[in-house]
């Protein structure tokens, strides 16, 4: 019941003050940005800059069409963590002050004022998220390795590879979950890297259940899009190469809703919780 | 509120204008070169159910290739594609005009250029004109001696005359042929053109079914070469001519043997040792 409240309640916020989702919007215009950079790379005036390290890293094939489109979601991977690094933990802690405003009503929900107020938190901000890409990586990364390591090719070790992959992902999505109320810790609480993840993993203690099923239902759906993703080479031979382009766009747009819905579900949340704390 | 509409919208064409207008036209030249074979290879896979509306929207892509990028290196691929195009449809003077065209455009691309006059050549044969052919071959040879399509044109004439039923002109041809491959091998021996003109003088000895004379020859290949992949190679072949065509196994079995321990380190000691597999579960 908990959990549908937290939904219903965000969503009557949205509704109020839909300009709580332009942190996500504005995320969501730095990585079309980034994609369109990335995109034009192999073109004047960007393969001024881009060419030269696509050559050294990946190979000149690289930078002629249509093999620029195979490379495109490896740079964009690149160019969503140079995202997140600059603007988009920043654009989360930003969601997170303004939906402390908006949940005590008697203010209005400023958009400069929490955008610097994030921008303060910036260091804090950003080391939560580099924490949590880190762990991420390490559980995304590791366990292929080690299967290539130990277990020679074959088709039993392909299986578990894509097993690997998938649960993988879900442990990312259990990861994220414990530490979703850093950030919000971070902000309203003014908490330090290290004691907002504390406090987060102390909330989860106490809303784990309502935690996953709020972080997991929306991510199911950017899981599902890992599958449109991995058929991405197949979907570029079937139809033209720039599909490559449509569905990285698409995955910006699913990202944005999805982070918008994760994050401020779990803001209110935790606002919940610290008022039943206060409460009690 | 309209000034800042029309700054919006001076700043998208702005930014289009920076994207498009400076771009070097590479891209876009392998992007409709690319489009364009696409759909050339389409209709490749099934010619008679192309229409004459089909063949010429192909040619008006890559016409438009030349046109615009007509200094873009696969410029003449396009250009050539248009030839074969109109070939194809049994329009064969203008599939000349089109490969001709290659000559005068594209003079410093001389391996275009050399396949270009040879599909001249085809053409031309393809209309029984064979003296118009023979030059356009003989010019290959004497414009672009440098170039591979210069290399395989002996081995077209004697091919040519062969298929025709011209057996001593074929016979003299296949003679001047791997006189001319012989000598080839002979001084490049460490290139990769040398194993590449072997399967020319193999084609040669095939058509003509001298296998004694090929095993001969091959055998010479692996003791003047002994330290170039002209040995294994040979060897191999030899091999392969023993075992299908002189029904001599055993001969077959030591050479692949050879090469397996002799030519370990060579791509063909795998091969070598796959032919060996098959034969003994053959036995």
């Amino acid at each position: 019941m908990l959990i549908f409240s937290v939904w219903s309640m965000t969503f009557r916020m949205i509704a109020k003050y839909p300009r709580i989702l332009l942190p996500f919007f504005i995320k969501a215009i730095f990585e079309a940005l980034a994609l369109t950079v990335l995109f034009y790379s192999p073109r004047s005036p960007f393969s001024i800059v881009l060419a030269q390290p696509i050559k050294s890293f990946f190979g000149a094939t690289y930078l002629h069409y249509p093999a620029n489109f195979t490379l495109l979601p490896t740079l964009f991977y690149y160019g969503q963590i140079l995202v997140m690094f600059t603007m988009g933990a920043v654009m989360y802690g930003m969601a997170m002050g303004m939906v402390s405003q908006a949940h005590s009503g008697t203010e209005d929900v400023k958009i400069s004022g929490n955008f610097n107020r994030a921008a303060r938190r910036y260091f804090a901000l950003v080391g939560i998220w580099l924490i949590t890409f880190i762990l991420s990586l390490v559980i995304l990364k590791l366990p292929p390795v080690i299967v290539k390591k130990l277990m020679p090719p074959s088709p039993s070790a392909m299986i578990l590879l894509q097993i690997l992959s998938y649960s993988g992902v879900v442990l990312v999505f259990v990861l994220e979950a414990l530490f979703i109320y850093a950030y919000p810790a971070a902000i309203i609480e003014r908490k330090s890297i290290f004691g907002a993840i504390g406090r987060s993993f102390s909330v989860v203690r106490h809303v784990f259940l309502p935690t996953i099923v709020l972080v997991f239902v929306p991510r199911l759906f950017e899981f599902l899009f890992v599958f449109v993703r991995q058929k991405q080479q197949g979907l570029m031979n079937l139809t033209v190469p720039e599909v490559t382009l449509v569905i990285l766009g698409a995955g910006i747009v699913l990202t944005m809703f999805t982070d918008a819905v994760v994050f401020l579900t779990t803001a209110n949340l935790f606002i919940l919780k610290q008022e039943t704390e206060k409460g009690a | 509120m309209l000034s800042k509409k029309a700054v919006f919208i001076s700043l998208v064409f702005f930014a289009a204008a920076v994207l498009n207008g400076c771009d070097s036209g590479t891209y876009s030249a392998e992007k409709r070169f690319w489009h364009a074979s696409r759909d050339f290879n389409q209709l490749m896979k099934a010619p008679d159910k192309a229409t004459a509306v089909d063949y010429q929207k192909i040619i008006d892509s890559f016409r438009e290739i030349t046109i615009r990028y007509p200094m873009w290196p696969s410029s003449a691929q396009a250009q050539f594609n248009i030839g074969q195009l109109y070939a194809m449809q049994g329009n064969f003077s203008k599939a000349r005009d089109e490969f001709q065209l290659i000559l005068k455009d594209y003079q410093s691309n001389v391996d275009m250029c050399s396949r270009g006059l040879f599909a001249v050549a085809l053409v031309y044969e393809r209309e029984d004109n064979w003296p118009k052919a023979k030059e356009a071959l003989d010019r290959i040879e004497k414009d672009y001696p440098e170039t591979g399509t210069a290399v395989q044109v002996p081995l077209h004439i004697a091919e040519y005359y062969k298929v025709k039923g011209k057996n001593a002109e074929a016979d003299a041809a296949y003679l001047a042929a791997l006189d001319k491959y012989k000598n080839l091998i002979k001084n490049n021996s460490k290139t990769y053109g040398a194993l590449v003109t072997v399967e020319l003088v193999l084609s040669c000895y095939t058509d003509q079914e001298k296998w004694s004379e090929a095993v001969d020859y091959l055998g010479s290949l692996a003791v003047d070469y002994p330290e170039t992949l002209l040995a294994p190679k040979a060897k191999f072949i030899q091999a392969a001519i023993y075992e299908q065509k002189l029904n001599q196994p055993e001969k077959s079995r030591e050479l692949y043997d050879e090469i397996i321990k002799k030519y370990s380190k060579t791509p063909f000691a795998d091969t070598a040792k796959q032919q060996l597999e098959r034969m003994n579960k053959a036995k």
